[in-house]
């Protein structure tokens, strides 16, 4: 036997695994013919009798594999929903979004002009290994994450603070020392945290709920370093503490003995089911062995489940947009009135109900709507009109849809995306008679593409980090690495400046909301639906309520056997 | 035969040696990278993480350091997708489950498909015959995807015996083991078990028309002593040498079955790594396969001169 053919052949192996599970993960997540049919059948007669783990105070709950656990490190939902329930920050998220706790901070004073802020600590938080958490903790921590070396992904999220941008962007060492020491947190002393501001922040106190701004153990860190958050060394500040992580099985808390309110705990020990698809974990649900899915149900379940209005699913808004974007330098697409026309074209009233599926509201404008309640008078956007699109499209000298030149929507590969992709492709043809090819690719690819501004159209979506419309407008500032449309109007950048530097909380949303009229007028990217999240939560689980930010922290949550 | 294992590590070696620098050089050309995320990076922060990972440096440079990591030191290096963790860990973590898995499989394979095959042999041309026969044109068509899902469905959501997705391992005992994994090897075996079936029914066809077995029934042999000792050993060999590559197909098909039982063997991240570009896990877990393949070939070569006494590699 020769060795040539069988070197190529364990070659080849590596394509065809991956091209066999390409097909057989979407017949096994998406559309698993089995799990259709027996689904509700034994879930709608499912009583706190059939429980596997017969402890009310062990709580079981999905979650993806996390990439790491060190919460100045995490920029991704699953090591969050660790995070969360392991780490407290100054403040901490509330059972609804409405509401922030008095986390290691027992209160604190925001000075006139909305710059500094001074946080006052509680004297008995301590770490896990019984270590009092001071605010000397905050300060270090802070600055881990912006010292360029620590490389954090998020640490952006923290360039509210003085200082912190160009601490966290120097390239030079010789400087690091300096810029360290200008940035703008100072621990006044143990129990004393003051925090300098760029510019008046309201949402600052959010921020501090957020797992970036968790304090890290410097004790732990400078004895394990890169290895402290592996579970055998990790020490934590919140009511839980890692003890396992067994890769692509679970992860196990359990309750910090030094934890500063202890008492109120409903849990001893939270056990996260990981699981990478969401096929696996809802037949879990299904089995009895979660009590908490956390979104992971497969796409054809939910059609069923909406329609048999399945008691144990729980559908609420979701702090994020689905968007499709232009690359405004490419024509024809640098002529807003073709921009414009191709928005007012799709009917976005029916992709909620029979394209995606979830119920989700169309999407008019770009920031969520969830945001009218603390006050943001969200604009109209456009609604669907294809005579005015036909109008538009005229004027924009293609008065005969022939001429418009054949574009691709680039997106990446996903069941949900092709069939948003397909709708939208249709809606175009039929409403404005012009055609463009879908083009699906790999994520990393896509990415790619989006980066080097190599689309025509393009898939995105975003999710807001904090409760106010800041977070899905700065987006689309000329500067900002994550506007991928070429777009770049000082009309609008003025604004959202001017929005930053202003206290009056009233103005500030005026001004935001003017930046979003801008941003509609000139359409470099269109939103197409608002996310909802649906989680599964089962009968014998109290105290589930809608988050905004599908923030559902473990320690509100209590399980009735 | 030594200087025959001999020969064969040393070609192995160098067959992995081209897969290494095949693959290092193909995943560095898909594009994208380990740190493209849907939030892109500011340029700095982003320059110091490649600058940790060497991906800064020029790629024959990369090449080298990674090569003289494997070589020396039979490491990978962290992984870029979970940090805390290196790829020879993850590598240590994935391999014995699916290796579990895979023996769990080979040997429900053996034991419907053995028997199954030798009745139907025997009995040729029967309704015997005719319905094992069918069942293992079943087993054959029937992928895994769709046979995974099915049992879940019936066994462990609606008469719940066994558990829908929760591998735990040896480590809570044997009763829980089985509980969770008999299914997934099952699902796994019953190609296997087929396709066993089929070959040692040819076999057992072949065999027993040889002109020995005529000789063993003309001393007067009773029928089970005929066929236990004389034709079975025959008639299992298409079986032995089917089973190195049956291992081997286990273990790397054994990524689908591994995401629908959510089970914590290599195969989710044979498939993950490269979408997530995380470089270092690519390469560990296709030098890994490989290695399994080039060993699992070798191991059934020279068995069959164990078996096979007409097969003589010196």
């Amino acid at each position: 036997m020769s060795h040539m053919p069988r070197a190529a052949r364990l070659l080849a192996l590596s394509a065809l695994a991956a091209a066999a599970v390409a097909c057989s993960s979407k017949n096994s997540t998406d559309e698993t013919p089995a799990g259709e049919k027996g689904a509700a059948a034994t879930a709608d007669g499912v009583t706190a009798a059939d429980r596997k783990e017969r402890d009310p105070r062990v709580f079981l709950r999905s979650l993806g594999e996390p990439e790491y656990l060190d919460p100045g490190l995490i920029s991704e939902s699953e090591g969050g929903i660790v995070a969360h329930d392991t780490f407290e920050g100054l403040y901490q998220y509330g059972p609804t979004h409405r509401e922030w706790v008095p986390g290691v901070a027992k209160s604190h004073e925001v000075s006139p002009d909305g710059r500094t802020w001074t946080f006052k600590l509680r004297a008995d938080s301590k770490w896990s290994d019984g270590t009092p958490v001071t605010a000397k903790d905050f300060e270090w921590s802070w600055k881990r994450v912006l010292d360029p070396k620590t490389a954090s992904r998020y640490a952006g999220i923290l360039w509210v603070i003085e200082g912190a941008k160009d601490y966290n962007q120097n390239p030079d060492d010789a400087k690091a020392a300096a810029l360290r020491d200008a940035v703008g947190v100072t621990a006044l002393d143990d129990h004393t945290l003051q925090v300098e501001l760029v510019a008046p922040t309201p949402y600052f106190l959010q921020l501090t709920a957020f797992y970036t701004y968790a304090p890290a153990p410097r004790h732990v860190i400078e004895k394990h370093g890169d290895k402290w958050a592996r579970p055998e060394n990790i020490v934590s500040n919140g009511p839980w503490k890692v003890v396992e992580w067994t890769s692509q099985q679970q992860i196990v808390a359990t309750a910090n003995p030094h934890y500063w309110d202890k008492a109120s705990l409903p849990f001893d020990k939270i056990v996260y089911r990981i699981t990478q698809e969401s096929g696996p974990a809802h037949n879990m649900y299904l089995g009895n062995e979660l009590d908490y899915l956390d979104s992971k149900i497969p796409p054809s379940m939910l059609t069923k489940y909406t329609r048999e209005r399945f008691p144990d699913m729980k559908t609420t808004p979701y702090l994020g947009v689905y968007f499709y974007m232009y690359n405004v330098k490419k024509p024809p697409f640098d002529d807003v009135r073709v921009r414009k026309a191709l928005n007012l074209a799709i009917d976005k009233s029916k992709i909620g109900k029979f394209v995606v599926k979830g119920g989700q509201a169309p999407a008019a404008n770009i920031v969520h709507p969830g945001l009218k309640e603390m006050g943001y008078a969200v604009p109209q956007g456009p609604e669907f009109d294809p005579e005015k699109a036909k109008a538009l499209l005229a004027e924009a000298g293609y008065a005969d849809p022939k001429t418009f030149p054949r574009f691709q929507i680039s997106y990446n590969t996903l069941e949900g995306h092709k069939l948003v992709a397909e709708y939208i492709q249709q809606q175009w043809k039929k409403n404005l008679g012009i055609e463009c090819d879908l083009d699906n690719m790999e994520w990393k690819v896509l990415l790619k593409k989006q980066h080097d501004r190599d689309f025509a159209v393009s898939r995105s979506a975003w999710i807001g980090d904090y409760i106010d419309p800041m977070t899905f407008l700065d987006l689309w500032e000329g500067d900002n690495p994550n506007n991928r449309t070429n777009w770049a109007n000082p009309k609008y950048d003025g604004l959202i400046a001017a929005a930053r530097s202003e206290a009056d909380p009233d103005k500030r949303l005026d001004l935001l909301r003017q930046a979003e009229e801008v941003f509609l007028e000139e359409v470099p990217a269109f939103g197409i639906y608002f996310y909802v999240k649906q989680d599964l939560v089962k009968p014998w689980v109290e105290g589930y309520q809608p988050h905004l930010q599908g923030i559902h922290a473990s320690r509100y949550f209590k399980v009735k056997l | 035969m030594v200087r025959f294992i001999i020969r064969r590590l040393i070609s192995s070696v160098l067959v992995l040696f081209v897969i290494i620098t095949a693959s290092f050089f193909v995943m560095k050309v898909a594009p994208g990278g380990p740190f493209d995320a849907d939030r892109k990076l500011p340029d700095e922060v982003k320059k110091n993480i490649e600058a940790k990972y060497h991906l800064d440096k020029p790629l024959w440079q990369q090449y080298g350091l990674q090569m003289k990591s494997i070589v020396l030191h039979g490491d990978f290096g962290p992984s870029m997708k979970y940090p805390d963790r290196t790829v020879n860990e993850i590598l240590a973590d994935g391999l014995p489950v699916s290796m579990l898995l895979g023996v769990q499989a080979l040997i429900i394979a053996l034991i419907i498909g053995l028997p199954a095959g030798l009745i139907s042999g025997l009995k040729q041309n029967t309704l015997t015959d005719y319905t094992v026969m069918t069942g293992a044109m079943a087993g054959v068509s029937v992928p895994n995807f769709v046979l995974g899902p099915l049992l879940i469905w019936i066994f462990a959501i609606q008469f719940q015996w066994f558990d829908a997705a929760n591998w735990h391992g040896l480590s809570k005992g044997l009763g829980p083991h089985i509980a969770t994994s008999f299914l997934p090897s099952l699902t796994l075996g019953m190609y296997f078990a087929a396709y066993i079936a089929r070959l040692t029914r040819g076999g057992m066809l072949e065999i027993i028309r040889q002109d020995y077995i005529g000789t063993a029934r003309a001393k007067g042999l009773a029928e089970k002593v005929v066929v236990m000792r004389h034709a079975l050993k025959g008639a299992i060999i298409p079986v032995v040498s089917y089973l190195g590559p049956a291992f081997a197909a286990m273990l790397t098909g054994s990524v689908v079955i591994e995401k629908i039982f959510n089970i914590p063997g290599l195969g989710t991240h044979f498939v993950n790594s490269a979408f997530n570009r995380d470089y270092p896990l690519v390469l560990g877990t296709i030098v890994l396969y490989s290695a399994l393949l080039v060993l699992l070939n070798l191991v059934v070569d020279v068995l069959y001169t164990v078996l096979d006494p007409r097969v003589s590699y010196d």
